[in-house]
């Protein structure tokens, strides 16, 4: 059972979520509401160093973005982006991981 | 007049400075991590040394192992590994050119290459670390000029 319920859910995405274009490649393109985290922050690939970049996340409901796959793309703020990991919570939100395309 | 260390590892990014994929992208010890306007990009360090005694009355003669280490970094959204691949390329050729940087040197040898990935940031981040020994000897109370 999800700590929140979709009302909830509905209020924390209107009041901190931003509009994406959703844009599946077996689909149209619709517009979703999520929360982007794109923190900017060091990346270790291994180096002695890191590499300093954001980190891009959105976070919005699973229905929202139903039958999306890896390569699908996602546009926010007119900044393209490349879904590359799906990740669901099982309770109704869904976190993708974003390549900067 | 400098340590030899100081003076080879200025001869390794003399070496690594202006080619063509990292150009002036080439950084001495770094601490802080790379943005994205410092890539493609050299991080180039002295790492270790060991150190044998070759004469017995002093001053002695000190014959010298220093190991090098030369980073490249890349972020890009495909083909990356190509591009670690072709700055490897790049700094073997520099290297080899004149094993012995300037005649600081006995020798210079590759001994090796190791890449690293990470998928954490907004592209694939690759990191390429290519080991470098630098054979060379020094007087024991003369550090900075090399025999």
């Amino acid at each position: 059972m999800a700590v929140e319920t979709a009302a909830e859910r509905d209020a924390m995405l209107a009041d901190f979520g931003v509009d994406a274009i959703f844009d599946p490649a077996t689909s149209s393109h619709k517009t979703v509401k999520g929360i982007l985290d794109n923190i900017y922050e060091e990346v270790e690939a291994g180096g002695r160093v890191g590499i300093a970049m954001q980190q891009p996340r959105f976070f919005c409901k699973t229905a929202d973005i139903s039958g999306s796959v890896e390569g699908d793309a996602l546009e926010i703020d007119s900044v393209p982006y490349t879904i590359k990991v799906i990740m669901s919570d099982g309770n109704g939100m869904t976190e993708l991981v974003l390549e900067l395309d | 007049m400098a340590h030899m260390r100081k003076q080879l590892r200025d001869a390794v990014i003399t070496a690594c400075t202006g080619l063509t994929t990292t150009g002036s992208k080439v950084f001495n010890h770094r601490v802080y991590p790379l943005g994205s306007n410092k890539l493609p990009g050299l991080c180039i360090y002295t790492q270790d040394e060991s150190s044998a005694y070759q004469t017995i009355s002093p001053p002695r003669s000190v014959h010298r192992i220093l190991n090098v280490v030369v980073e490249s970094y890349v972020k890009a959204t495909s083909g990356y590994d190509d591009t670690i691949d072709q700055i490897a390329l790049e700094v073997e050729e520099a290297i080899v050119a004149d094993v012995t940087l300037g005649g600081l040197a006995k020798d210079t040898k590759i001994l090796g290459f190791t890449s690293e990935v990470s998928g954490d940031g907004e592209q694939p981040a690759c990191v390429g670390i290519m080991r470098i020994e630098v054979t060379y000897c020094a007087a024991e109370n003369d550090p900075e000029t090399s025999v």
